[in-house]
Protein backbone atom coordinates (compact mmCIF):
# COMPACT_ATOMS: atom_id res chain seq x y z
CA UNK A 1 0.00 0.00 0.00
CA UNK A 2 1.43 3.15 -1.24
CA UNK A 3 1.90 6.03 1.90
CA UNK A 4 -0.30 8.97 2.22
CA UNK A 5 2.02 11.11 1.80
CA UNK A 6 5.11 11.71 -0.88
CA UNK A 7 7.53 14.12 0.81
CA UNK A 8 9.72 14.27 -2.40
CA UNK A 9 8.19 18.02 -3.40
CA UNK A 10 8.18 19.26 0.22
CA UNK A 11 11.65 17.89 0.37
CA UNK A 12 12.60 19.98 -2.90
CA UNK A 13 11.45 23.12 -1.08
CA UNK A 14 13.07 22.71 1.92
CA UNK A 15 16.25 21.60 1.16
CA UNK A 16 15.55 18.52 3.17
CA UNK A 17 16.56 20.77 6.15
CA UNK A 18 15.01 18.23 8.70
CA UNK A 19 13.98 20.41 11.43
CA UNK A 20 11.96 22.97 8.81
CA UNK A 21 10.06 19.68 7.93
CA UNK A 22 8.91 18.83 11.40
CA UNK A 23 7.95 23.05 11.49
CA UNK A 24 6.14 22.59 8.59
CA UNK A 25 4.75 19.19 9.76
CA UNK A 26 3.09 20.98 12.81
CA UNK A 27 1.91 24.33 10.78
CA UNK A 28 0.12 21.33 8.90
CA UNK A 29 -1.46 19.89 11.51
CA UNK A 30 -2.63 23.21 12.96
CA UNK A 31 -4.07 24.90 9.82
CA UNK A 32 -6.08 21.25 9.18
CA UNK A 33 -7.70 20.66 11.96
CA UNK A 34 -9.09 24.68 11.75
CA UNK A 35 -10.08 23.50 8.62
CA UNK A 36 -11.95 20.20 9.74
CA UNK A 37 -13.64 21.99 12.80
CA UNK A 38 -15.16 24.64 10.08
CA UNK A 39 -16.27 21.69 8.08
CA UNK A 40 -17.94 20.36 11.25
CA UNK A 41 -20.18 23.63 11.72
CA UNK A 42 -20.92 24.90 8.28
CA UNK A 43 -22.32 21.41 6.68
CA UNK A 44 -25.89 23.00 6.63
CA UNK A 45 -27.24 24.70 2.95
CA UNK A 46 -26.69 28.28 3.99
CA UNK A 47 -23.17 27.74 4.81
CA UNK A 48 -22.10 26.07 1.88
CA UNK A 49 -19.84 29.04 0.56
CA UNK A 50 -18.04 28.61 3.81
CA UNK A 51 -17.86 24.87 3.21
CA UNK A 52 -16.47 25.51 -0.61
CA UNK A 53 -13.97 27.85 0.97
CA UNK A 54 -12.71 25.55 3.28
CA UNK A 55 -12.87 22.33 1.29
CA UNK A 56 -10.68 24.72 -1.26
CA UNK A 57 -8.68 25.50 1.51
CA UNK A 58 -7.20 22.45 2.60
CA UNK A 59 -7.08 20.96 -1.10
CA UNK A 60 -4.36 23.20 -1.09
CA UNK A 61 -2.32 22.53 1.55
CA UNK A 62 -3.22 18.50 1.56
CA UNK A 63 -1.28 19.40 -2.42
CA UNK A 64 1.05 21.36 -1.25
CA UNK A 65 2.63 18.73 1.45
CA UNK A 66 2.27 15.80 -1.08
CA UNK A 67 -0.94 14.13 0.63
CA UNK A 68 -2.32 13.42 -2.71
CA UNK A 69 -5.23 11.54 -2.00
CA UNK A 70 -6.22 13.91 1.17
CA UNK A 71 -6.43 16.70 -1.93
CA UNK A 72 -8.28 14.80 -3.69
CA UNK A 73 -11.18 13.94 -1.30
CA UNK A 74 -10.54 18.19 -0.18
CA UNK A 75 -11.34 18.33 -3.87
CA UNK A 76 -14.52 16.10 -3.94
CA UNK A 77 -15.99 18.12 -0.92
CA UNK A 78 -15.36 21.25 -2.89
CA UNK A 79 -17.22 19.93 -5.85
CA UNK A 80 -20.01 19.02 -3.82
CA UNK A 81 -20.30 22.23 -1.72
CA UNK A 82 -23.72 22.04 -2.51
CA UNK A 83 -24.98 18.71 -1.20
CA UNK A 84 -27.28 17.84 1.35
CA UNK A 85 -25.85 17.97 4.82
CA UNK A 86 -25.69 14.24 4.98
CA UNK A 87 -23.49 13.90 1.91
CA UNK A 88 -21.21 16.17 3.39
CA UNK A 89 -21.06 14.40 6.54
CA UNK A 90 -19.35 11.05 4.94
CA UNK A 91 -17.58 13.27 2.97
CA UNK A 92 -16.13 15.00 6.22
CA UNK A 93 -15.88 10.84 7.67
CA UNK A 94 -13.55 10.27 4.70
CA UNK A 95 -11.29 13.31 4.73
CA UNK A 96 -10.83 12.92 8.53
CA UNK A 97 -10.28 9.57 8.02
CA UNK A 98 -7.45 9.78 5.57
CA UNK A 99 -6.00 12.78 7.80
CA UNK A 100 -5.69 10.53 10.05
CA UNK A 101 -3.60 8.04 7.83
CA UNK A 102 -1.28 11.18 6.88
CA UNK A 103 -0.66 12.81 10.49
CA UNK A 104 -0.21 9.49 11.53
CA UNK A 105 2.51 8.94 8.64
CA UNK A 106 4.15 12.45 9.19
CA UNK A 107 4.51 11.40 13.28
CA UNK A 108 5.67 8.37 12.80
CA UNK A 109 8.21 10.11 10.58
CA UNK A 110 9.42 12.81 13.00
CA UNK A 111 9.87 9.83 15.68
CA UNK A 112 12.37 8.07 13.90
CA UNK B 1 -12.39 47.24 -0.48
CA UNK B 2 -8.98 48.19 -0.56
CA UNK B 3 -7.50 51.26 0.63
CA UNK B 4 -4.31 53.14 0.28
CA UNK B 5 -4.10 55.79 2.01
CA UNK B 6 -1.82 59.13 1.21
CA UNK B 7 0.45 58.32 3.41
CA UNK B 8 0.94 55.05 1.79
CA UNK B 9 1.49 55.94 -1.34
CA UNK B 10 4.02 58.29 -0.73
CA UNK B 11 6.23 55.36 0.91
CA UNK B 12 5.89 53.81 -2.70
CA UNK B 13 7.44 56.31 -4.69
CA UNK B 14 10.06 56.32 -1.82
CA UNK B 15 10.20 52.43 -2.07
CA UNK B 16 10.10 52.14 -6.06
CA UNK B 17 12.72 54.76 -5.78
CA UNK B 18 14.75 52.24 -4.10
CA UNK B 19 13.87 48.91 -5.87
CA UNK B 20 15.38 50.59 -8.96
CA UNK B 21 19.14 50.57 -7.06
CA UNK B 22 18.66 47.60 -4.82
CA UNK B 23 20.79 44.34 -5.43
CA UNK B 24 19.13 41.59 -3.42
CA UNK B 25 15.31 40.60 -4.49
CA UNK B 26 12.40 41.41 -2.40
CA UNK B 27 9.37 38.90 -3.01
CA UNK B 28 6.27 39.47 -1.40
CA UNK B 29 4.47 36.02 -0.77
CA UNK B 30 0.89 36.46 -0.45
CA UNK B 31 -1.22 33.64 0.87
CA UNK B 32 -3.97 33.29 3.56
CA UNK B 33 -2.63 29.64 4.30
CA UNK B 34 -0.03 29.66 7.11
CA UNK B 35 1.46 26.21 5.91
CA UNK B 36 1.37 27.30 2.26
CA UNK B 37 2.85 30.34 3.31
CA UNK B 38 5.68 29.15 5.43
CA UNK B 39 6.76 26.90 2.35
CA UNK B 40 6.57 29.20 0.26
CA UNK B 41 8.90 31.51 2.29
CA UNK B 42 11.01 28.63 3.02
CA UNK B 43 11.90 28.21 -0.69
CA UNK B 44 12.26 31.77 -1.81
CA UNK B 45 14.26 33.02 1.46
CA UNK B 46 17.39 31.22 0.47
CA UNK B 47 17.45 33.59 -2.86
CA UNK B 48 15.53 36.76 -1.92
CA UNK B 49 14.05 38.94 1.23
CA UNK B 50 11.04 37.26 1.01
CA UNK B 51 7.72 38.04 3.28
CA UNK B 52 4.40 37.36 3.95
CA UNK B 53 0.80 38.43 3.75
CA UNK B 54 -2.13 36.63 4.90
CA UNK B 55 -4.89 39.43 3.54
CA UNK B 56 -5.24 41.51 0.86
CA UNK B 57 -5.29 44.83 3.03
CA UNK B 58 -1.76 43.57 4.35
CA UNK B 59 -0.42 42.67 1.45
CA UNK B 60 -1.28 45.98 -0.45
CA UNK B 61 0.23 48.33 2.61
CA UNK B 62 3.19 45.96 2.57
CA UNK B 63 3.53 46.55 -1.50
CA UNK B 64 3.84 50.21 -0.94
CA UNK B 65 5.84 50.62 1.83
CA UNK B 66 8.69 48.09 0.15
CA UNK B 67 7.55 47.81 -3.45
CA UNK B 68 9.08 44.02 -3.89
CA UNK B 69 10.36 43.11 -6.93
CA UNK B 70 7.74 40.07 -7.52
CA UNK B 71 4.59 39.11 -5.64
CA UNK B 72 3.38 35.62 -5.54
CA UNK B 73 -0.06 36.11 -5.10
CA UNK B 74 -2.46 33.39 -4.20
CA UNK B 75 -6.31 33.90 -5.77
CA UNK B 76 -8.70 32.23 -3.33
CA UNK B 77 -8.00 34.88 0.21
CA UNK B 78 -10.76 35.25 2.72
CA UNK B 79 -11.53 38.44 2.71
CA UNK B 80 -10.50 40.33 -0.88
CA UNK B 81 -10.11 37.52 -3.77
CA UNK B 82 -6.63 37.87 -5.79
CA UNK B 83 -7.72 39.56 -8.82
CA UNK B 84 -8.47 42.44 -7.04
CA UNK B 85 -5.52 42.60 -5.06
CA UNK B 86 -3.83 42.25 -8.55
CA UNK B 87 -5.69 44.77 -9.93
CA UNK B 88 -5.06 47.26 -7.24
CA UNK B 89 -1.64 47.01 -7.18
CA UNK B 90 -1.15 47.13 -11.00
CA UNK B 91 -3.33 50.21 -10.65
CA UNK B 92 -0.86 51.48 -8.51
CA UNK B 93 2.43 50.40 -9.77
CA UNK B 94 2.53 49.85 -13.76
CA UNK B 95 6.24 47.81 -13.27
CA UNK B 96 4.59 45.13 -10.70
CA UNK B 97 5.61 41.57 -11.82
CA UNK B 98 2.64 39.56 -10.30
CA UNK B 99 2.65 35.70 -10.40
CA UNK B 100 -0.55 34.22 -9.49
CA UNK B 101 -0.82 30.85 -7.62
CA UNK B 102 -4.02 28.66 -7.78
CA UNK B 103 -5.66 24.86 -6.54
CA UNK B 104 -8.15 25.64 -9.13
CA UNK B 105 -7.76 25.13 -12.74
CA UNK B 106 -10.11 27.88 -14.22
CA UNK B 107 -9.82 29.30 -17.57
CA UNK B 108 -11.58 32.31 -16.73
CA UNK B 109 -9.58 32.85 -13.99
CA UNK B 110 -6.47 33.07 -16.36
CA UNK B 111 -8.28 34.87 -18.40
CA UNK B 112 -8.73 37.81 -15.63
CA UNK B 113 -5.63 37.39 -14.34
CA UNK B 114 -4.49 38.76 -17.71
CA UNK B 115 -6.38 41.14 -17.89
CA UNK B 116 -5.15 42.69 -14.72
CA UNK B 117 -1.62 42.67 -16.30
CA UNK B 118 -0.09 39.14 -14.05
CA UNK B 119 2.34 38.04 -15.64
CA UNK B 120 2.68 34.28 -14.67
CA UNK B 121 0.36 31.61 -13.22
CA UNK B 122 1.36 28.76 -10.87
CA UNK B 123 -0.65 25.63 -10.10
CA UNK B 124 -0.99 24.04 -6.65
CA UNK B 125 0.84 21.56 -5.48
CA UNK B 126 3.94 24.31 -6.02
CA UNK B 127 6.95 23.14 -7.66
CA UNK B 128 10.04 24.15 -7.35
CA UNK B 129 11.38 24.14 -10.69
CA UNK B 130 8.09 26.63 -11.50
CA UNK B 131 8.47 29.08 -8.62
CA UNK B 132 12.27 29.51 -9.61
CA UNK B 133 11.79 29.49 -12.96
CA UNK B 134 9.45 32.77 -12.19
CA UNK B 135 12.07 34.42 -10.64
CA UNK B 136 14.75 33.63 -13.42
CA UNK B 137 12.66 35.18 -15.48
CA UNK B 138 12.21 38.41 -13.55
CA UNK B 139 15.97 38.56 -13.43
CA UNK B 140 16.28 38.37 -17.22
CA UNK B 141 13.90 40.74 -17.82
CA UNK B 142 15.16 43.14 -15.36
CA UNK B 143 18.67 42.80 -16.50
CA UNK B 144 17.47 43.51 -20.37
CA UNK B 145 15.88 46.74 -19.56
CA UNK B 146 18.82 47.94 -17.62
Amino acid sequence: MADPVDLTNLRSMTDGDKEMEKELFKEFFSSFEIGIASLQVNMEEEAAETWRNATHSLKGIALNLGAMELGNLCKKGQDEYQANKETKNILLQAIQKEYSQVRGFLLNLVSV
Amino acid sequence: MLNASDQHIAQFNNASRERRQRKHLEILVVEDQPFSSKLMITLLGRISDAYPAFDAQTALELYLSRAPDIVFLDIEMPDTNGHELASAIRQLDSDAYIIMVTANNYPEDVSRAKHNGVIGFIAKPYSKQKILEGVEKYIQERKLKS
